[in-house]
């Protein structure tokens, strides 16, 4: 599936991994927060130094706690750099790596702007 | 050993004397393992490479090791041949987690013994299910 047709932030999914447990989700995607930008810093670095290896670590890393936490788009976006960089090319990658920062933008927007205490099972009675 | 990557919860309230080393490059993985397993009174060391886990064991006998395949230094499937081959290790069961489902990494993890294995991305609830299974079977 093309990763434009996925949601930005699939939460009933993301609460599915985490067992309802609203609260370590949340610490969880604040943790992914500090953690990813390091991540497409090395991503870039690996890019600028056609490090194809690295490409592809860095991209599956980042795909793998995408995954976890409902970053649906941005896991997409990581895992079509992934396998172009198994492919032995770097074609498009760069293109693909702003949009990738795009999508966690716009995945940090939305899951910082989630009233959390209404989310989980924090939230039933 | 970088110790910014390998930490211990202590187990608060004594349900629990169980100890696992959750071995994997991604942060963010580590940290939703650790905290999910901790608040199910398990004793999680989280380490960040299969070369550290070597570090780890001087210092701790675990249950059971959940483990990435793919990391940079050593990776999982190194790691459980590394195991296999010292009297003191080669019994803790090694339960892999990864994206990488793919015919050639599972034959050479069966081969080496590899029993146990998640699919990431996977449901916490199906890890500790899996782990309570693995337990049980080596008899903890």
């Amino acid at each position: 599936m093309n990763s434009e047709s996925q949601p930005i932030f699939d939460l009933e999914y993301a609460l599915g991994v985490f067992d309802d447990e609203a609260e370590v989700l949340q610490s969880v995607i604040e943790a992914f927060f500090e953690e990813t930008p390091k991540e497409l810093g090395r991503l870039e670095q690996a890019l600028a130094s056609a490090d194809l290896e690295g490409v592809e670590r860095y991209s599956h890393r980042m795909a793998g706690s995408a995954g976890m936490i409902g970053a649906t788009r941005f896991r997409s976006m990581a895992r079509e750099i992934e396998g172009v960089a198994k492919g032995g090319a770097l074609d498009g990658v760069e293109t693909m790596t702003t949009r990738l920062q795009t999508e966690f933008a716009a995945f940090l927007e939305l899951a910082r702007g989630l009233d959390w205490s209404s989310v989980g099972k924090a939230s039933k009675p | 050993m970088n110790t910014e990557n390998v930490h211990a919860n202590k187990v608060s309230d004594g349900a629990s004397d169980i100890c696992v080393f959750v071995v994997d490059d991604d942060p963010v993985m580590r940290i939703a393992i650790d905290k999910y397993l901790s608040a199910k009174h398990i004793r999680v060391v989280a380490i960040a490479d299969g070369f550290d886990v070597l570090v780890a064991l001087e210092k701790n006998q675990p249950d059971l090791i959940v483990s990435d395949i793919h990391m940079e230094k050593l990776d999982g499937l190194s790691l459980l041949e590394g195991l296999r081959n010292r009297a003191e290790t080669k019994d803790i069961p090694v339960l892999f987690i990864s994206s990488d489902s793919g015919s050639e990494t599972m034959e050479r993890a069966r081969a080496l013994g590899a029993k146990y294995f998640l699919i990431k991305p996977f449901q916490l609830s199906a890890l500790f299910s899996l782990i309570r299974k693995i337990l049980k079977q080596t008899s903890k």
